[in-house]
Protein backbone atom coordinates (compact mmCIF):
# COMPACT_ATOMS: atom_id res chain seq x y z
CA UNK A 1 0.00 0.00 0.00
CA UNK A 2 1.27 3.12 -0.83
CA UNK A 3 1.38 6.18 1.64
CA UNK A 4 -1.13 8.19 -0.39
CA UNK A 5 -3.21 4.95 -0.06
CA UNK A 6 -2.71 4.16 3.27
CA UNK A 7 -3.60 7.89 4.29
CA UNK A 8 -7.16 7.88 2.38
CA UNK A 9 -7.56 4.62 3.86
CA UNK A 10 -6.87 5.71 7.37
CA UNK A 11 -9.30 9.37 6.79
CA UNK A 12 -11.95 6.93 5.70
CA UNK A 13 -11.82 5.54 8.83
CA UNK A 14 -11.87 8.51 11.18
CA UNK A 15 -14.42 9.89 9.13
CA UNK A 16 -16.62 6.31 9.80
CA UNK A 17 -15.57 6.24 13.49
CA UNK A 18 -16.96 10.05 14.32
CA UNK A 19 -20.34 8.80 12.53
CA UNK A 20 -20.69 5.94 14.99
CA UNK A 21 -19.54 8.00 17.80
CA UNK A 22 -22.33 10.82 16.72
CA UNK A 23 -24.80 7.77 15.71
CA UNK A 24 -24.13 6.16 19.39
CA UNK A 25 -24.51 9.78 20.87
CA UNK A 26 -27.88 9.96 18.78
CA UNK A 27 -29.14 6.53 19.67
CA UNK A 28 -28.58 7.42 23.14
CA UNK A 29 -30.55 11.16 23.21
CA UNK A 30 -33.28 8.67 21.39
CA UNK A 31 -34.20 6.35 24.33
CA UNK A 32 -37.10 6.75 26.19
CA UNK A 33 -38.78 9.72 24.60
CA UNK A 34 -42.10 9.36 25.43
CA UNK A 35 -44.13 10.77 28.49
CA UNK A 36 -42.40 10.79 31.56
CA UNK A 37 -43.65 8.73 33.61
CA UNK A 38 -45.17 10.89 36.47
CA UNK A 39 -45.86 9.72 39.94
CA UNK A 40 -48.93 10.91 41.45
CA UNK A 41 -48.25 11.28 45.20
CA UNK A 42 -51.53 11.80 46.75
CA UNK A 43 -53.51 9.35 44.47
CA UNK A 44 -54.17 6.65 47.87
CA UNK A 45 -55.14 9.75 49.68
CA UNK A 46 -57.70 10.65 46.96
CA UNK A 47 -58.76 7.15 46.76
CA UNK A 48 -59.59 7.21 50.43
CA UNK A 49 -61.51 10.56 49.93
CA UNK A 50 -63.64 9.43 46.87
CA UNK A 51 -67.34 10.74 47.33
CA UNK A 52 -68.74 8.32 45.03
CA UNK A 53 -68.80 4.80 45.57
CA UNK A 54 -70.56 1.28 43.57
CA UNK A 55 -72.12 -1.30 45.25
CA UNK A 56 -73.42 -4.62 43.73
CA UNK A 57 -76.40 -5.94 44.24
CA UNK A 58 -78.91 -8.27 43.24
CA UNK A 59 -82.73 -7.99 42.57
CA UNK A 60 -84.75 -10.74 41.04
CA UNK A 61 -81.96 -12.61 39.96
CA UNK A 62 -80.53 -9.69 37.73
CA UNK A 63 -77.35 -7.74 38.63
CA UNK A 64 -77.79 -3.95 39.59
CA UNK A 65 -75.13 -1.33 39.69
CA UNK A 66 -75.79 0.83 42.40
CA UNK A 67 -73.93 4.40 42.54
CA UNK A 68 -73.79 6.20 46.38
CA UNK A 69 -72.51 9.27 47.97
CA UNK A 70 -71.60 8.87 51.85
CA UNK A 71 -73.39 5.60 51.51
CA UNK A 72 -76.89 7.26 50.26
CA UNK A 73 -78.06 5.93 47.16
CA UNK A 74 -78.21 8.29 45.02
CA UNK A 75 -78.52 6.20 41.01
CA UNK A 76 -78.93 2.66 40.38
CA UNK A 77 -78.28 1.28 36.60
CA UNK A 78 -80.16 -2.42 35.86
CA UNK A 79 -79.43 -2.20 32.20
CA UNK A 80 -76.55 -3.29 29.64
CA UNK A 81 -75.61 -0.96 27.13
CA UNK A 82 -72.74 -1.05 24.74
CA UNK A 83 -71.85 -4.36 25.94
CA UNK A 84 -71.22 -3.20 29.37
CA UNK A 85 -72.83 -4.38 32.10
CA UNK A 86 -74.90 -2.50 35.00
CA UNK A 87 -72.10 -3.24 37.41
CA UNK A 88 -69.31 -2.33 34.67
CA UNK A 89 -71.36 0.72 33.37
CA UNK A 90 -71.37 2.21 37.51
CA UNK A 91 -67.84 1.37 37.67
CA UNK A 92 -67.46 3.47 35.18
CA UNK A 93 -69.80 6.06 35.85
CA UNK A 94 -68.26 6.57 39.88
CA UNK A 95 -65.24 6.91 38.40
CA UNK A 96 -65.93 9.77 35.98
CA UNK A 97 -68.21 11.54 39.05
CA UNK A 98 -64.75 11.43 41.33
CA UNK A 99 -62.68 12.24 38.77
CA UNK A 100 -64.92 15.68 37.54
CA UNK A 101 -65.28 16.29 41.62
CA UNK A 102 -61.52 16.08 41.88
CA UNK A 103 -61.06 18.39 38.56
CA UNK A 104 -62.89 20.98 40.74
CA UNK A 105 -66.21 20.61 39.47
CA UNK A 106 -68.87 22.22 41.78
CA UNK A 107 -72.15 20.14 42.22
CA UNK A 108 -74.03 22.56 40.48
CA UNK A 109 -72.42 22.06 37.84
CA UNK A 110 -74.18 18.42 37.03
CA UNK A 111 -77.20 19.07 34.93
CA UNK A 112 -79.15 16.88 32.51
CA UNK A 113 -78.62 17.80 28.55
CA UNK A 114 -79.09 15.91 25.33
CA UNK A 115 -75.79 14.83 24.07
CA UNK A 116 -75.25 13.26 20.79
CA UNK A 117 -78.81 12.66 21.20
CA UNK A 118 -79.27 10.60 24.52
CA UNK A 119 -80.35 12.14 27.18
CA UNK A 120 -77.34 12.35 30.00
CA UNK A 121 -76.06 13.39 32.89
CA UNK A 122 -73.44 16.05 32.22
CA UNK A 123 -70.37 17.87 34.46
CA UNK A 124 -68.71 20.40 32.57
CA UNK A 125 -70.14 19.47 29.23
CA UNK A 126 -68.84 15.67 29.78
CA UNK A 127 -71.19 12.75 29.93
CA UNK A 128 -70.85 11.19 33.49
CA UNK A 129 -74.11 8.57 32.60
CA UNK A 130 -76.39 7.81 29.78
CA UNK A 131 -80.35 7.62 30.50
CA UNK A 132 -80.42 4.88 27.98
CA UNK A 133 -84.75 3.91 26.97
CA UNK A 134 -84.53 0.98 28.05
CA UNK A 135 -83.29 1.95 31.59
CA UNK A 136 -86.40 4.64 31.45
CA UNK A 137 -88.75 2.44 30.53
CA UNK A 138 -88.26 0.09 33.19
CA UNK A 139 -88.25 2.78 35.76
CA UNK A 140 -91.68 4.12 34.02
CA UNK A 141 -90.78 7.16 33.11
CA UNK A 142 -88.62 8.92 29.83
CA UNK A 143 -84.80 9.28 29.29
CA UNK A 144 -85.52 13.01 29.82
CA UNK A 145 -87.01 12.84 33.06
CA UNK A 146 -85.02 9.91 34.26
CA UNK A 147 -81.79 11.88 33.66
CA UNK A 148 -83.07 15.16 35.27
CA UNK A 149 -83.35 12.89 38.34
CA UNK A 150 -80.56 11.38 38.83
CA UNK A 151 -78.82 14.72 37.85
CA UNK A 152 -80.51 16.44 40.91
CA UNK A 153 -80.17 13.18 42.92
CA UNK A 154 -76.30 13.19 42.35
CA UNK A 155 -75.73 16.96 42.37
CA UNK A 156 -78.27 17.24 46.39
CA UNK A 157 -75.88 14.55 47.43
CA UNK A 158 -72.66 16.13 46.78
CA UNK A 159 -73.41 19.28 47.71
CA UNK A 160 -74.23 17.80 51.29
CA UNK A 161 -70.81 16.15 51.20
CA UNK A 162 -69.09 19.43 50.30
CA UNK A 163 -71.04 21.23 53.01
CA UNK A 164 -70.28 18.65 55.44
CA UNK A 165 -66.44 18.45 54.73
CA UNK A 166 -65.99 21.97 55.26
CA UNK A 167 -67.83 22.37 58.44
CA UNK A 168 -65.84 19.59 59.80
CA UNK A 169 -62.84 21.22 58.73
CA UNK A 170 -63.53 24.39 59.96
CA UNK A 171 -64.98 23.52 63.67
CA UNK A 172 -61.44 21.70 63.59
CA UNK A 173 -59.94 25.00 63.02
CA UNK A 174 -61.89 26.84 65.36
CA UNK A 175 -61.67 24.42 68.41
CA UNK A 176 -57.49 24.31 68.16
CA UNK A 177 -56.56 27.32 68.13
CA UNK A 178 -57.10 30.93 70.30
CA UNK A 179 -54.53 33.66 69.47
CA UNK A 180 -52.60 35.43 72.44
CA UNK A 181 -53.88 38.60 70.86
CA UNK A 182 -57.28 39.71 69.17
CA UNK A 183 -56.55 40.07 65.42
CA UNK A 184 -57.03 42.87 63.31
CA UNK A 185 -57.00 43.61 59.26
CA UNK A 186 -56.66 47.07 57.15
CA UNK A 187 -56.18 47.41 53.87
CA UNK A 188 -52.42 49.02 52.59
CA UNK A 189 -50.88 49.93 49.43
CA UNK A 190 -48.78 47.34 47.84
CA UNK A 191 -45.38 48.70 46.49
CA UNK A 192 -43.13 47.51 44.15
CA UNK A 193 -39.72 46.84 46.68
CA UNK A 194 -36.97 47.03 43.72
CA UNK A 195 -38.74 50.54 41.94
CA UNK A 196 -40.89 51.67 45.40
CA UNK A 197 -44.02 51.87 42.44
CA UNK A 198 -48.02 51.24 43.87
CA UNK A 199 -48.78 48.21 42.52
CA UNK A 200 -52.65 47.70 43.94
CA UNK A 201 -53.61 47.24 48.14
CA UNK A 202 -53.48 44.24 50.27
CA UNK A 203 -55.54 43.43 52.90
CA UNK A 204 -53.26 42.46 55.78
CA UNK A 205 -53.98 40.66 58.86
CA UNK A 206 -52.54 39.87 62.42
CA UNK A 207 -52.49 40.61 66.07
CA UNK A 208 -53.92 44.01 66.43
CA UNK A 209 -50.65 45.43 67.80
CA UNK A 210 -48.61 44.46 64.93
CA UNK A 211 -51.44 45.18 62.05
CA UNK A 212 -51.06 48.83 63.41
CA UNK A 213 -47.51 48.82 62.41
CA UNK A 214 -47.95 48.21 59.00
CA UNK A 215 -48.08 50.85 56.62
CA UNK A 216 -47.64 49.01 53.17
CA UNK A 217 -46.75 45.63 51.81
CA UNK A 218 -43.52 45.22 49.68
CA UNK A 219 -43.50 42.85 46.51
CA UNK A 220 -40.64 41.31 45.61
CA UNK A 221 -40.81 39.23 42.23
CA UNK A 222 -38.99 36.53 41.60
CA UNK A 223 -38.90 33.22 38.96
CA UNK A 224 -39.03 29.47 39.81
CA UNK A 225 -37.58 27.93 36.90
CA UNK A 226 -37.95 30.45 34.43
CA UNK A 227 -41.84 29.10 33.95
CA UNK A 228 -43.31 29.77 37.25
CA UNK A 229 -43.58 34.00 38.71
CA UNK A 230 -43.81 34.38 41.81
CA UNK A 231 -44.83 37.80 43.87
CA UNK A 232 -43.55 37.54 47.55
CA UNK A 233 -45.64 39.82 49.99
CA UNK A 234 -43.82 41.51 52.94
CA UNK A 235 -45.63 43.86 55.60
CA UNK A 236 -43.33 46.65 56.01
CA UNK A 237 -43.55 49.19 58.97
CA UNK A 238 -43.07 52.39 56.44
CA UNK A 239 -44.77 53.57 53.28
CA UNK A 240 -41.79 53.52 50.74
CA UNK A 241 -39.39 50.22 50.98
CA UNK A 242 -36.20 51.46 52.03
CA UNK A 243 -33.02 49.66 51.25
CA UNK A 244 -33.52 47.57 54.45
CA UNK A 245 -37.04 46.30 54.74
CA UNK A 246 -38.92 47.00 57.91
CA UNK A 247 -40.38 44.00 58.02
CA UNK A 248 -43.39 43.42 60.67
CA UNK A 249 -43.29 39.70 61.93
CA UNK A 250 -46.67 38.28 62.49
CA UNK A 251 -49.10 39.95 59.99
CA UNK A 252 -49.91 38.70 56.65
CA UNK A 253 -51.72 38.81 53.39
CA UNK A 254 -55.56 37.64 53.41
CA UNK A 255 -56.58 40.07 50.76
CA UNK A 256 -55.23 41.63 47.18
CA UNK A 257 -57.02 44.42 44.92
CA UNK A 258 -56.48 46.19 42.05
CA UNK A 259 -57.54 49.99 41.50
CA UNK A 260 -59.30 50.06 38.14
CA UNK A 261 -58.31 53.39 36.86
CA UNK B 1 -5.55 -7.62 -0.40
CA UNK B 2 -4.62 -9.42 3.27
CA UNK B 3 -3.69 -6.25 4.77
CA UNK B 4 -6.88 -4.41 3.10
CA UNK B 5 -9.44 -7.25 4.47
CA UNK B 6 -7.56 -6.90 8.13
CA UNK B 7 -8.21 -3.06 7.60
CA UNK B 8 -11.33 -3.18 7.60
CA UNK B 9 -11.92 -5.24 10.23
CA UNK B 10 -10.24 -3.28 12.65
CA UNK B 11 -12.18 -0.30 11.51
CA UNK B 12 -15.37 -1.99 11.99
CA UNK B 13 -14.25 -2.49 15.81
CA UNK B 14 -13.35 0.80 16.02
CA UNK B 15 -16.66 1.72 14.60
CA UNK B 16 -18.27 -0.48 17.36
CA UNK B 17 -16.26 0.89 19.86
CA UNK B 18 -17.09 4.53 18.85
CA UNK B 19 -20.98 3.73 18.68
CA UNK B 20 -20.74 2.18 22.45
CA UNK B 21 -18.94 4.85 23.48
CA UNK B 22 -21.60 7.44 21.96
CA UNK B 23 -24.07 5.83 23.91
CA UNK B 24 -22.58 5.85 27.10
CA UNK B 25 -21.81 9.03 27.03
CA UNK B 26 -24.61 10.63 25.00
CA UNK B 27 -26.68 12.95 27.14
CA UNK B 28 -29.59 11.96 29.41
CA UNK B 29 -32.91 10.47 27.30
CA UNK B 30 -35.21 13.70 27.29
CA UNK B 31 -37.23 14.18 30.17
CA UNK B 32 -38.49 17.46 29.21
CA UNK B 33 -41.69 18.51 30.85
CA UNK B 34 -44.10 20.06 29.10
CA UNK B 35 -46.33 22.59 31.53
CA UNK B 36 -49.34 22.78 29.53
CA UNK B 37 -49.60 18.86 29.08
CA UNK B 38 -49.24 18.83 33.10
CA UNK B 39 -51.92 21.50 33.58
CA UNK B 40 -54.13 19.62 30.82
CA UNK B 41 -53.55 16.19 32.67
CA UNK B 42 -53.78 17.16 36.01
CA UNK B 43 -54.39 21.07 37.07
CA UNK B 44 -53.00 23.26 39.26
CA UNK B 45 -54.12 20.88 42.11
CA UNK B 46 -51.48 18.18 40.59
CA UNK B 47 -48.64 21.18 39.69
CA UNK B 48 -49.00 22.35 43.42
CA UNK B 49 -48.45 18.55 44.57
CA UNK B 50 -45.59 18.13 42.10
CA UNK B 51 -43.84 21.43 42.59
CA UNK B 52 -45.15 22.88 45.93
CA UNK B 53 -42.53 21.39 48.47
CA UNK B 54 -39.86 22.77 46.26
CA UNK B 55 -41.67 26.21 45.64
CA UNK B 56 -41.83 26.72 49.23
CA UNK B 57 -37.84 25.84 49.94
CA UNK B 58 -37.20 27.97 46.62
CA UNK B 59 -39.25 30.95 47.86
CA UNK B 60 -37.84 30.66 51.51
CA UNK B 61 -34.23 30.47 49.86
CA UNK B 62 -34.75 33.67 48.47
CA UNK B 63 -35.81 35.60 50.91
CA UNK B 64 -33.08 34.24 53.39
CA UNK B 65 -30.27 35.20 50.52
CA UNK B 66 -31.68 38.81 51.28
CA UNK B 67 -31.46 38.40 54.93
CA UNK B 68 -35.17 38.64 54.95
CA UNK B 69 -36.69 35.74 57.87
CA UNK B 70 -40.55 35.35 58.41
CA UNK B 71 -42.12 34.22 61.53
CA UNK B 72 -43.82 30.83 61.59
CA UNK B 73 -44.12 27.78 59.14
CA UNK B 74 -44.84 28.47 55.20
CA UNK B 75 -46.47 25.89 52.96
CA UNK B 76 -47.86 25.83 49.14
CA UNK B 77 -51.43 25.09 48.52
CA UNK B 78 -53.57 25.86 45.39
CA UNK B 79 -56.18 28.27 45.56
CA UNK B 80 -59.80 27.32 45.00
CA UNK B 81 -62.55 29.60 44.08
CA UNK B 82 -65.34 29.80 46.16
CA UNK B 83 -68.82 28.80 44.57
CA UNK B 84 -67.28 26.76 40.97
CA UNK B 85 -64.91 24.88 43.76
CA UNK B 86 -61.90 25.08 40.77
CA UNK B 87 -57.74 25.24 41.23
CA UNK B 88 -57.27 28.94 39.76
CA UNK B 89 -53.60 29.24 41.17
CA UNK B 90 -51.11 28.65 44.10
CA UNK B 91 -49.99 30.76 46.89
CA UNK B 92 -47.22 30.61 49.88
CA UNK B 93 -49.20 30.75 52.89
CA UNK B 94 -47.24 31.54 56.46
CA UNK B 95 -48.51 31.41 60.10
CA UNK B 96 -48.11 29.52 63.29
CA UNK B 97 -46.96 25.76 62.48
CA UNK B 98 -50.27 24.53 64.19
CA UNK B 99 -52.75 26.47 61.64
CA UNK B 100 -50.14 26.04 58.44
CA UNK B 101 -50.77 22.25 58.95
CA UNK B 102 -54.29 22.17 58.66
CA UNK B 103 -54.24 24.76 55.44
CA UNK B 104 -55.11 22.57 52.62
CA UNK B 105 -56.27 25.46 50.21
CA UNK B 106 -56.64 28.98 50.37
CA UNK B 107 -60.49 29.94 48.97
CA UNK B 108 -60.37 32.95 46.88
CA UNK B 109 -63.27 35.78 47.07
CA UNK B 110 -64.30 38.10 45.10
CA UNK B 111 -64.74 41.54 46.58
CA UNK B 112 -65.48 44.90 45.30
CA UNK B 113 -64.93 47.80 47.58
CA UNK B 114 -66.07 51.25 46.49
CA UNK B 115 -66.42 51.51 42.75
CA UNK B 116 -62.79 51.07 42.11
CA UNK B 117 -61.18 48.53 43.91
CA UNK B 118 -61.83 44.80 42.68
CA UNK B 119 -60.41 42.86 45.03
CA UNK B 120 -59.61 38.47 45.70
CA UNK B 121 -60.12 38.07 49.37
CA UNK B 122 -57.99 35.29 50.08
CA UNK B 123 -59.29 32.71 53.35
CA UNK B 124 -56.99 29.56 54.16
CA UNK B 125 -59.08 26.48 54.53
CA UNK B 126 -58.83 23.15 55.86
CA UNK B 127 -60.24 21.77 52.20
CA UNK B 128 -59.98 21.92 48.94
CA UNK B 129 -63.45 21.70 47.99
CA UNK B 130 -64.66 24.64 48.67
CA UNK B 131 -68.67 24.51 46.94
CA UNK B 132 -70.24 26.62 49.87
CA UNK B 133 -70.04 30.47 50.46
CA UNK B 134 -70.01 29.81 54.39
CA UNK B 135 -66.77 29.23 54.77
CA UNK B 136 -64.37 29.58 58.12
CA UNK B 137 -60.42 30.47 57.36
CA UNK B 138 -57.88 29.15 59.34
CA UNK B 139 -56.88 31.69 61.93
CA UNK B 140 -53.82 32.82 62.12
CA UNK B 141 -52.50 32.31 58.24
CA UNK B 142 -52.10 34.83 55.90
CA UNK B 143 -50.64 34.65 52.02
CA UNK B 144 -46.91 35.49 51.85
CA UNK B 145 -46.44 35.07 48.24
CA UNK B 146 -48.60 34.64 44.89
CA UNK B 147 -47.75 32.24 42.72
CA UNK B 148 -48.30 32.88 39.22
CA UNK B 149 -48.34 29.29 36.66
CA UNK B 150 -48.72 30.16 32.96
CA UNK B 151 -51.81 28.93 31.60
Amino acid sequence: MRWSQRARAWGGTVVAVLVSLACGILFRSMLHTGSPSVVFADKSAEAKTDPVEVKAMTVDGKEVGVITVNDREVLRLTTTLAGLSPLERANIVARRVNTAVAGGIAPADIQAKQMNGMWSVTAANKVLVTADPEEARRGGTTPAAQARTWADSLSKSLEKQHVSSDQAGSQHAATVWKPEEPYDDKWVPIVSALEGLKLGVARVNGPRSKVKLVQAVAQIETHFKDFVEIDVYLPISTNVPGEKLDIVKGAAVTGLGDIEL
Amino acid sequence: MKVVRRHHQRTALICMAAFLTGVALGPSPSRAIDLGDIIKAGGIGFLVTQFGQEIDGFVNKVMGQRGIEREGMTKVVPVVRVGSGTAVGAVQVVGPESQVKQVQAVAELELKIGNRVRARGLIPVTTKKVATSAIKGVGGVGVSANIKFPL
